[in-house]
């Protein structure tokens, strides 16, 4: 090349360069051409080639040869003529999904992830794109769940129980306020809803429709216009039995009046503008449209009313207003409307001629001329109104921002000052910490001032900080939260926590300060309760089960800490509620509170809101509270089943519909909390739940159907026959019905009726089985997972009643089908009736074909899945010893599949030995097996660690099965194969290995050389530093079977030097394996060793011998009585370390063994032990002193209380505090665990005056 | 589980007839201390631990169980054993830290 002469080779390559960064890379300019130059040469040589193959005659240019010899056929028949330049993708996608569908995905990278990688590289694209996005809560809310966001913190309301009213600030407001400003919300709602009404019947009549109505369901997406956020599945929740939550799109939890109230932004007609001020984009234009009519934000209503929106906080600004007050920082919804409305103006950008150019086709279009009428819009007024945005309207804006913006530069780390250096701060984070970066003199502010920054500090540092920095923030935070005070601390965390742009786990820490500091504050916390249930509601119908669970701690503690009476007083308004969200989410809140408190505490307060006369609202929400009780506390409602029964059994014949579902959802609910109890509490709703069955339709009819499937299987035997009876062809007519809802109920109910006793099972197979096998099993049925699992359980159930043959012959043809979900929902189904009623009523057809199906859906499953291998398992080992005839046919399967090219055959195939071996043990096949175990000793070789690790599987369960004596290959063959396979890192080959090598040290030791075990040895001290704890205890489990088959002196040896070892993991296992070692070869063989290692001058090393000292103790338990004199002076000698750990453990292995020598005449020993043991209660290290507390527990069992009791005498009434308080913790352990014991010891005390001393009756025994 | 993470918190209502469970990980471990050794008392829970979804749930951790709990020889000698349902009612900060800290990174849920 340096003669440039072109290298043919280089060229191609360089081709092949050219054309794939083509296809890559097609936004580049020059690449672009060098592809339209391809292209084009290529539609050349593309017509070259097809006059080519028209024209028959020879041609010059073309070759010419004899057609007779070489047949008139085209050369070129059957090849690609050109190299595919744009769409080879496409063909490599079809190719590699063709492949995917012929068999299982290997372990190679399969094409697809090369097409992946060669497509993907492109220099634009950020891979983290997809991720990144979803992190925070608010993108993976639906609407429902954002309505949250349109609550606000109302002001702090009065402690009714302070002394001083004016505690929490003049702006507090009274119970009677809050009920006052709630009705008058209710009554604007109400008025609102005429209005629009009237203007939509005004409309109607006049037939206009220029103002388009609001969409009447389902609103769209605020935050998001143009990407539509994924939802989570909107399926209405309702009848969910446990606490998950509804979602948004139910029909019947909606209010009436909901879809009214929130309005689209983008709506043009500033009719009822009544958005919450939540809303994403403050509109400068709201404020100055705004007629008088609309509804004001209704915390303008508020003292604070400047604070739009932060009620509470006084930082923001009012952002509706025409000139912004731009001194203080933005809000993060600001922002985040700004960026939007960055966006949304780029999108809706006037189109230019260009744009428009490109746009349309060239011909067919013409440009029309404007008409001479028109005249643009030149008044400014009209001009602001027309595009609604807030800062870029008015022409200039100065933000804050700007000064601190480091353009460009990733702001990575920031140094906060006094906050030291956070790992990283988000811009967003300037909303709320913007002041911490002002660098002002804090020596001139005020106090309150500093207190904030304070506050402000330590929270920025739990939310961004290191983990060691959160910690230390949030014990500060804890610790001086009294003195921070409930309102500085709660102003601040509280709008952190309402701000759109936080992430899950942000919001998971700034719970966990809530939490701290509630126990801290305790009643302090009274005038903020409403604000923090307002942030913490929302949690409770979070789609994730740990926010959940960390919002029902929270209200539970809020409850603990407030009271009931505040409790009551602040949720009170909230029950009857415009919207909907706020009932739901306060009901749930209700049922927290009552699990904290009591159900008897709440009760008279629920009986009065089920029965309100003043609004439905109220009765639903009652009764929704109940229900959410018995969700939450399950049986623990029984003793007060009666009473909640009554409360709301006046809501099934309510006017309301709504009111009507949901008590007989209420009902279904509690009995389903009592079974199989409580019948007697239902008696006086079965009434009106019967009539109301006859009388519904749709919706409600399956709640009250709900209802009586849950009562049925309380009942007696004969009232439960007749109300299946009964109910049973009503059920029947709705097995057809479309309905998701109602198909899952009426499984449920069936499920439930054929449970109970009273059910014959003639009947269930004459009336219930054809329908209910045509109606639902269905494909369709497989592809939802709830119905999926209802109708597995729900046939089960019916088998139970009907036998296992009913069943299985109508669905074991489905086997076959074409649709693996259904086939795989046909073998759980079959397994699941297998495992519970075994075979024995199969028949020998049935039996042929049922091996025959599975044998086939076993073959023909595409994705790995552990339900086949499971239902082959289970049938063939139900079957037992009538699948002999079957194994030949099975074992030339797996044989077959364990040589398949894909990695998970294989693998299914082995993990189906290991299903089967016992089985084939069964059937006298050993010498089958033996070939299998051949066969496998030659795959382990397997390169897959997974395979391995199943092959491994399949080889131990073969041998545990015939045994070592008789194992093929033999196991001195075996076990030299498995040595060096110990090396592996993979966590599943390591586990089935070391079970393998372990059970043939167990068993099999004598056929092994010793020099290979010693060999196991080392490499199994590698294995002690697994990750998983399984694997470590198989490790040191089978050091205690080597040491047995060759001794301990070899092992010990190598487990004492690996003392020495820095990992505290590796150590840590290292002394269990001695102990193991002590307790297989008797104490004696190891102590002397042990004890002299103590001698090493090593921290590490002494330590680790203690250790040991304490798990022998543990292991040997009684056996311990000859050894305890032998380690006394070593046991002195550490208890009176100066290092603490080495107490602690001495403490340990003295607990240890004092409880193993109980009543062994060790007394003196340890008596003398207790003695060094007892100056270290004073120890303030938790574990230390956890350690000492249990060696005296132990030392009191071993001793006898009175000991003890002698030695805490001393110091129960000692002047100073800290020392009584630890002599007083061991005195109430001790009371609680030997009380009459201690009692004849007490010291006794002459008689006084006032209060007397005299114990004459235990003088007698004394 | 208790002894290492002391946040964590037992039911610790009367027992009834039902009996503990523990799932595949805590098999073998005794429900107070930890340890592998010498399973000796059985462990009895409460009605309501034991209700509706948490029925065969693992006493200590709450994943579905495989085995029967039990006390350890050591425990049930010093009377650990009479103290009440075991069960742990509540997640615990290290677990639930965790979650929160996988999910950041966008782990799948385990």
């Amino acid at each position: 090349m340096a003669d440039g002469k072109p290298n043919p080779y280089l060229r191609t390559s360089m081709q092949a360069t050219v054309t794939r960064s083509q296809i890559l890379n097609q936004t580049r300019l020059s690449t672009v051409d060098i592809s339209a130059q391809i292209k084009a040469e290529q539609e050349k040589r593309g017509k070259d080639s097809s006059s080519q193959r028209d024209d028959t005659r020879v041609s010059l240019t073309g070759v010419g040869y004899d057609q007779d010899i070489y047949g008139s056929g085209n050369k070129f028949e059957g090849y690609s003529t050109s190299l595919p330049m744009d769409d080879d993708d496409d063909e490599e996608d079809e190719l590699s999904q063709r492949a995917a569908q012929k068999k299982l995905s290997s372990y190679t990278a399969p094409k697809e992830v090369y097409a992946h990688l060669t497509s993907a590289e492109d220099e634009d694209h950020d891979p983290f794109a997809g991720r990144s996005e979803s992190k925070r809560v608010i993108d993976r809310q639906d609407d429902y769940h954002k309505r949250g966001y349109n609550r606000a913190l109302s002001p702090s309301r009065q402690d009714a129980f302070a002394k001083d009213h004016g505690a929490a600030g003049s702006e507090a407001r009274t119970y009677a306020e809050v009920m006052r400003e709630a009705e008058l919300e209710r009554e604007q709602q109400r008025v609102l809803q005429k209005i629009a009404e009237k203007k939509k019947e005004a409309q109607k009549a006049t037939g206009q429709d220029a103002p388009p109505p609001p969409t009447p369901t389902g609103r769209k997406r605020r935050w998001d216009v143009a990407t539509p956020v994924v939802a989570p599945a909107a399926t209405s929740t309702w009848n969910e039995p446990d606490d998950h939550v509804a979602a948004p799109t139910n029909r019947w939890e909606e209010t009436p009046k909901a879809d009214v109230k929130k309005r689209n932004r983008w709506d043009e007609t500033p009719v009822a503008s009544n958005t919450s001020s939540w809303d994403a984009t403050p509109r400068a234009s709201s404020g100055v449209a705004e007629t008088p009519t609309a509804k004001r934000s209704r915390w303008d209503e508020t003292p604070v009313a400047p604070s739009g929106m932060f009620g509470a906080t006084p930082m923001a600004g009012q952002l509706g207003m025409v000139t912004p007050n731009l001194a203080v920082p933005m809000t993060p919804e600001a922002m985040n409307a700004q960026r939007w409305e960055h966006e949304i103006d780029m999108r809706n950008r006037p189109l230019t001629d260009d744009d428009l150019d490109a746009m349309f086709p060239t011909t067919g279009y013409r440009i029309l001329e404007q008409p001479a009428t028109y005249t643009p819009i030149r008044t400014p007024g009209r001009k602001l109104t027309a595009t609604p945005t807030p800062y870029t309207g008015n022409g200039f804006m100065m933000q804050d921002e700007n000064l601190k913006q480091n353009y460009g530069i990733a702001p990575t780390e920031l140094e906060v000052p006094g906050g030291g250096n956070l790992p990283f701060f988000k811009q967003d984070d300037m909303q709320h910490f913007g002041k911490l970066l002002d660098e002002k003199d804090e020596s001139s502010m005020s106090a309150e001032d500093i207190k904030e920054r304070k506050i402000m500090r330590l929270l920025l540092k739990i939310k961004n900080g290191t983990p060691a920095m959160r910690k230390a923030a949030l014990r500060t935070i804890t610790d001086k939260a009294r003195d921070y005070g409930a309102g500085p601390l709660f102003n601040q965390i509280l709008p952190l926590l309402m701000s759109p742009t936080l992430e899950d786990q942000e919001r998971h820490l700034l719970v966990k300060v809530i939490d701290r500091i509630l126990y801290k504050l305790d009643d302090l916390v009274r005038p903020f309760v409403h604000k923090i249930l307002v942030v913490i509601e929302p949690l409770l119908i979070d789609e994730d089960y740990y926010a959940r669970v960390e919002g029902r701690e929270i209200i539970s503690n809020l409850s603990k800490a407030a009271g009931l009476a505040t409790m009551i007083a602040t949720m009170r308004p909230d029950i009857d509620h415009a919207d909907e969200y706020v009932r739901n989410t306060t009901a749930r809140a209700f049922s927290v509170v009552a699990s904290a408190l009591g159900i008897p505490a709440l009760l008279p307060f629920l009986k009065a809101v089920c029965n309100s006369k003043k609004s439905w609202q109220a009765r639903h929400t009652g009764i929704k509270i109940v229900q959410q009780i018995a969700i939450l506390l399950g049986c623990a409602i029984l003793p007060h089943l009666k009473n909640l029964v009554d409360a709301i059994a006046k809501g099934l014949e309510d006017e309301q519909q709504k009111v009507r579902t949901i008590a007989s959802l209420a009902i279904a609910a509690l009995a389903e909390a009592a079974h199989p109890y409580g019948i007697e509490s239902f008696h006086s709703v079965l009434k009106p739940l019967w009539s109301g069955i006859k009388k519904h339709r749709g919706k409600g009819l399956a709640a009250f159907l709900k209802a009586i499937g849950y009562i049925i299987p309380l009942m007696e035997e004969e009232y439960a026959n007749f109300y299946t009876k009964e109910v049973m062809p009503i059920l029947i007519r709705e097995f057809q019905s479309p309905d998701e809802e109602m198909k899952k109920i009426v499984l449920k109910v069936v499920k439930q009726c054929a449970g109970t006793d009273g059910v014959s099972p003639q009947y269930i197979k004459e009336e219930i089985l054809p329908e209910f096998f045509k109606n639902f099993w269905v494909r369709r049925m497989a592809l939802d997972r709830r119905n999926y699992k209802q109708l597995v359980e729900t046939t089960v159930e019916l088998a139970q009643k009907v036998g296992v043959t009913e069943i299985v012959s109508r669905i074991v043809e489905d086997l076959k089908d074409e649709s693996e979900p259904y086939r795989k929902m046909v073998m759980e189904t079959i397994e699941k009736v297998v495992t519970q009623l075994g075979a024995a009523d199969v028949d020998g057809r049935l039996e042929e074909v049922l091996i025959d199906g599975i044998l086939y859906a076993f073959q023909e499953q595409t994705t790995e899945d552990i339900v086949m291998l499971n239902g082959f398992g289970t049938v063939v080992n139900a079957l037992g010893y009538r699948s002999k005839a079957y194994l030949p046919q099975i074992t030339s399967t797996i044989l077959w599949r364990l040589n398949n090219k894909s990695a998970k055959v294989r693998q299914q195939a082995a993990d189906l030995i290991s299903r089967i071996a016992v089985v084939m043990k069964t059937c006298g096949e050993e010498k089958l097996m033996g070939h299998l175990g051949l066969v496998l000793f030659e795959y382990l070789g397997e390169e897959y660690p997974e395979v391995l690790g199943s092959i491994l599987g399949a080889l131990k369960a073969i041998v545990n099965v015939i045994g070592m004596s008789s194992m093929t290959p033999p196991i001195k063959d075996l076990l030299p194969r498995l040595t060096p396979i110990l090396k592996n890192r993979h966590e599943k080959v390591q586990e089935n290995n070391i079970d393998l090598v372990g059970r043939i040290a167990d068993r099999g030791a004598e056929f092994v050389s010793a020099r290979e075990w010693m060999r196991v040895c080392f490499e199994l001290l590698d294995m002690l530093k697994a990750h998983k704890k399984g694997i470590r205890r198989a490790a040191v489990n089978t050091f205690g079977y080597i040491a047995k088959a060759i001794g301990p002196q070899d092992v010990l040896a190598t487990l004492l030097n690996n003392l020495k070892v820095q990992e505290r993991q590796n150590r840590v296992c290292t002394t269990v394996a001695i102990a193991i070692v002590a307790e297989t070869c008797a104490p004696f063989t190891v102590l002397p060793a042990l004890m002299n290692e103590y001698r090493v001058p090593e921290l590490n090393v002494q330590n680790g011998v203690l250790k040991s000292l304490a798990w022998v103790f543990e292991y040997i338990g009684e056996m311990g009585k000859d050894y305890i004199y032998a380690v006394t002076p070593l046991l002195e000698d550490a208890l009176m370390d100066r290092d603490l750990v080495h107490r602690q453990t001495a403490c340990t292995t003295v607990k240890h063994m004092s409880l193993g020598v109980v009543g062994l005449g060790c007394e003196d020993a340890l008596l003398h032990l207790l003695n060094f043991v007892w100056p270290n209660i004073f120890e303030t290290s938790p574990h230390v002193i956890n350690a000492v507390m249990d060696a005296i527990d132990a030392l009191a069992v071993a001793l006898g209380p009175a000991t003890i009791l002698q030695y805490v005498v001393q110091g129960l009434f000692h002047p100073a505090r800290k020392v009584r308080e630890i002599y007083w913790k061991i005195y109430n352990n001790m009371y609680i665990g030997a009380q009459d014991g201690v009692i004849p010891f007490y010291p006794s005390i002459d008689n006084d005056g006032a209060n007397r001393y005299e114990r004459t009756e235990l003088f007698y025994v004394v | 589980m208790s002894k290492h993470h002391p946040d964590l918190i037992m039911c610790r209502k009367q027992p009834g007839i039902a009996i503990g469970r523990v799932c595949e990980k805590c098999d073998g471990k005794c429900v107070i201390c930890d340890s592998y050794v010498r399973p000796v008392t059985l462990v009895r829970i409460c009605d309501e631990c034991n209700y509706g979804s948490f029925q065969g749930r693992c006493v200590v951790c709450g994943s579905p169980g495989v085995s029967d709990a039990y006390y350890c020889a050591n425990c049930t000698r010093g009377e650990k054993d009479r103290d009440g349902c075991p069960k742990i009612v509540n997640l615990g900060s290290s677990k639930t830290d965790l979650f929160y800290e996988r999910k950041k990174f966008g782990f799948k849920k385990r």
